[in-house]
């Protein structure tokens, strides 16, 4: 073993909470969160690897055909005859874009064995064919069949194409792909059409030793188990991977642009969508940052809420969200038509008043109430634990939820307004009604 | 006086008592969980746009005025909602559908602070001609939001080829001209007739002291106006309109939507439908069916494919929602297996395993602190208890499901079409 940590993350009354982190081999790391309230467990593995731009739909397409079938059960109807014996235990699939890396998650949740119907024991099976999808796919000559790709090819290629039928989804992709130009964050993870098209049996099968060779890998397991026994499964079954050249996670802030990008496409569609990207890639203080979005667009008291959707009625939805580790605002807003030059104007108006102004005690105060709030509600579902923990997996010190909110207590207005004089605008992105000029 | 309702089952229970006041209130405390939420809600949807008060003539009320009033609500003559519950750091908001509204809260703390202003708010209207003007124009943007979105249309569109005169067929939020008619006044008389006490439910879930809560309700819950309002729905042929309805839209792929006009249900007869539908829907034309892979190695469907069942005071309707390049040929093959599994039905194999799919489902759901809150408004809407749906699916049988296979309708049906509009193809 390279690498443990143990802890016990909370042990109030009626809540004890263990979290243990190991690090199994060479770019292996183990977690488990163990709370004994759960009624299921949840496991997840996560690949990182390059997210090479050319490659894109070699490697979107394998969350397909590795939750499509296994050789266990060789088509979906079997697969899914398992999934329904196991209670509706599937292994669902995402494919991202996390710490500047492709992040392509499998996740199993099943209930837990008290609550099956004939006594059923279920962790174990589920960590056993949740490997067998990932480790032991369905091949022929070396490659995939050639059939289940062209079937699999063709969905991918419906899902590249779907993203134009809902105008937020595209808008979010466009303006992504403006805002972090160069950078793995602005590029779709399915790839293009064209990339898809050009998928051969051969290249998602590089692709997927590629995946299985060099990714970092994170497995996480959340729910009332202690999980003994899939540590011992994975352990042994990754284990016995050729591992080499492991990817190395690293993020680097979104370097801020000279001239403001300012993009905007036509849409057949009844609502604009207006998205603005800032940036601070000099921005250190964590907290003040996470605080500054909260009060601009994170809450129901926010300023785009109060000022610019329910004083001025300029739009239905006007909010934001902050990136830590691309140092990142994004506001996003629905809105007339006839109003995106309005809304653009008053979201930087909030902006600057802020930079010029501060923030006021009481919106310091809602604010951290709402990070404390947050923070204790990580640890009422295995899911949010999983998240909060798998966000912090390249932290130097991995914080509790509590530890975190104490740190957002001790930020001051002055803090804020600091924070908030380092971001600028770096992108526009309008996506609007074709007929509107 | 409390009731407790227990699941030896499931491990769990809760308790239930009538206020004074006529409120049904739910407590169901779960041990060791950090968060607290309420959902007060009141049995009024959109669906509810025809009713006598008092003995009355016939009341029409227009559309999207259920969901006018839930924006509405969180007005007062000081310091509002949002900012109120901003101070005690929960997250609070409110949804409308087709048959209740609902506002909630979610906290870690101040849980009795919390309580008291969402009882507050929901029991003090304050509508003016300003405020209700004002709301229009945010309205009128969420309206047009939902226009866009091909999954919302084809669902619409399903129900406008289903129903001749349900109200389920128009949209929740109402359409432009409908909304231009509410005014402050309408508001509070719908609010008058429609959060009677009797007509509302207040459920609690999480980490929370019962006697907090108790005495919380006990101090905040206020006495009704005795408002004797009845419900007026119309009649609606047992037929769909029409076949078949079709709209384009910027799309990748086709959307289709295929619904099944049943009789509705209530109750735990609801409950019990939804189950044996459910059962009968996934070993038929499901994910682990031979129908489903037959049809995905065509390449006439895809991972979007997928059945489920809408359902609520007033309508049922079986559906299944995908995409297709081919969707009348889905239709017709979607209703032909239908059909050959009355005389060559599913096996009773392939029901244990949909059984515990469907089991294994619901049980997940006492896992969360809000999905269990949802469960019991869910349940106290319909006057069941928050357990039986896990009795129901642990006791359902194959002849059941055999029978419901039977007794199908499939040819009682409308395909709602969206086609990707000329310059996406």
């Amino acid at each position: 073993m390279l690498y443990c940590i143990s802890c016990i993350i909370s042990n109030k009354e009626e809540m004890f909470i263990i979290l243990e982190r190991k690090q199994l081999s060479d770019g292996l790391f183990f977690s488990k969160i163990t709370d004994g309230r759960f009624k299921t467990n949840r496991i997840s593995i996560t690949f990182y690897n390059e997210f090479d731009d050319e490659r894109r739909s070699d490697f979107a397409i394998l969350p397909y055909i590795l939750t499509d079938s296994c050789r266990r059960y060789p088509n979906l109807t079997r697969l899914t005859e398992k999934y329904s014996d196991l209670y509706g235990a599937s292994v669902s699939d995402n494919l991202g874009c996390s710490f500047d890396r492709r992040a392509m998650t499998f996740t199993i949740s099943c209930i837990d064995d008290r609550y099956t119907l004939d006594g059923e024991k279920l962790e174990e099976e589920c960590c056993g064919l949740l490997l067998d999808c990932i480790l032991d796919p369905v091949t022929e000559n070396g490659a995939f069949p050639v059939e289940t790709v062209e079937i699999m090819r063709q969905e991918l290629i419906d899902a590249i194409e779907s993203v134009k039928g809902d105008p937020r989804s595209y808008a979010a992709q466009q303006g992504a792909k403006a805002a972090f130009e160069g950078e793995p964050a602005g590029l779709p993870a399915n790839g293009t059409v064209e990339q898809a098209a050009a998928i051969t049996p051969q290249s998602a099968y590089s692709a997927y030793l590629d995946m299985l060779a060099h990714s970092r890998i994170e497995v996480i397991c959340a729910g009332c188990s202690d999980f003994a026994a899939s540590e011992r499964v994975f352990a042994r079954r990754l284990g016995e991977l050729q591992r080499s050249d492991i990817c190395e996670l690293k993020v680097t802030p979104s370097p801020l642009k000279s001239i403001i990008c300012k993009k905007s496409e036509k849409h057949e569609m009844q609502q604009a969508i207006l998205r603005m990207y800032f940036k601070a890639p000099q921005l250190t203080d964590r907290y003040a940052g996470a605080i500054l979005s909260l009060i601009l667009g994170g809450m129901t008291t926010s300023r785009f809420f109060t000022n610019i959707r329910e004083k001025q009625s300029l739009c239905y939805y006007c909010s934001c969200f902050s990136n830590r580790f691309k140092k990142t605002i994004t506001v996003y807003s629905g809105v007339d038509p006839a109003n995106i030059a309005k809304t653009e104007h008053a979201v930087m108006s909030e902006f600057m008043n802020v930079c010029m102004r501060g923030v006021t005690e009481e919106e310091l105060e809602h604010a951290k109430l709402e990070i404390a709030e947050s923070a204790r509600s990580v640890y009422d579902s295995p899911s949010g634990l999983s998240s909060w923990y798998s966000s912090q997996i390249l932290d130097p010190e991995i914080l509790t939820p509590e530890q975190f909110a104490e740190g957002a207590q001790k930020v001051t207005a002055q803090q804020v307004m600091n924070a908030a004089r380092i971001y600028a605008l770096d992108t526009v992105f309008a996506l609007s009604p074709e007929e509107v000029e | 006086m409390l009731e407790e309702i227990i699941s030896e089952r499931l491990g769990e229970r809760y308790f239930k008592y009538t206020h004074s006041s006529g409120v049904t209130v739910l407590l169901y405390p779960m041990k060791g969980y950090s968060t607290v939420t309420a959902q007060f809600t009141t049995k009024f949807g959109s669906v509810d746009n025809c009713a006598s008060i008092n003995g009355g003539a016939p009341w029409n009320i227009p559309d999207g005025t259920a969901h006018y009033l839930e924006h509405k609500l969180f007005e007062s003559p000081e310091k509002e909602a949002f900012a109120r519950f901003a101070e005690t750091g929960a997250s609070c908001n409110a949804g409308t559908s087709y048959d209740s509204t609902r506002y909630y809260f979610s906290c870690s703390a101040n849980f009795e602070k919390n309580l008291e202003i969402l009882l507050d708010f929901v029991q003090h209207p304050y509508f003016t001609p300003e405020n209700v003007e004002k709301e229009r124009g945010i309205i009128t943007q969420e309206i047009t939001m939902y226009l866009d979105s091909p999954a919302w249309r084809v669902c619409m569109e399903l129900y406008r080829g289903m129903f001749a005169n349900n109200p389920v067929r128009n949209d929740i939020a109402g359409s432009a001209e409908s909304i231009a008619l509410i005014t402050d006044k309408l508001l509070y008389d719908v609010y008058d007739a429609f959060y009677e006490p009797s007509n509302m439910y207040l459920c609690i879930s999480g980490g929370f002291d019962m006697e907090s809560a108790i005495e919380v309700c006990e101090r905040c819950l206020l006495p009704g106006k005795s408002i004797n309002t009845v419900l007026l729905p119309p009649e609606e042929p047992a037929r769909v309109i029409t076949p078949r309805v079709e709209m384009s839209m910027p799309l990748g792929k086709t959307n289709f939507a295929l619904g099944f006009k049943s009789p509705a249900y209530s109750g735990k007869q609801m409950t019990e439908e939804y189950i044996y539908q459910t059962l009968m829907n996934d070993t038929t034309v499901g994910a682990a069916t031979e129908f489903y892979r037959s049809m995905r190695d065509k390449g006439l469907i895809n991972e979007t494919f997928e059945s489920s069942i809408m359902m609520g005071r007033g309508f049922f309707v079986p559906a299944i929602f995908g995409e297709s390049d081919q969707p009348d040929k889905v239709a017709q093959a979607v209703c032909e297996e239908y059909r050959r599994r009355k005389s060559d039905p599913p096996t009773k194999e392939a029901f244990l395993r949909a059984k515990k799919y469907l089991y294994g489902d619901n049980v997940r759901t006492f896992n969360n602190v809000e999905s269990v809150a949802q469960n019991l408004s869910d349940a106290a809407l319909t006057d069941t208890s928050a357990f039986d749906y896990a009795e129901l699916a642990a006791a359902a049988d194959y002849e059941g499901m055999l029978q419901r296979i039977e007794n199908f309708d499939e040819g009682n049906c409308c395909l709602s079409v969206i086609t990707p509009s000329e310059d996406q193809k």
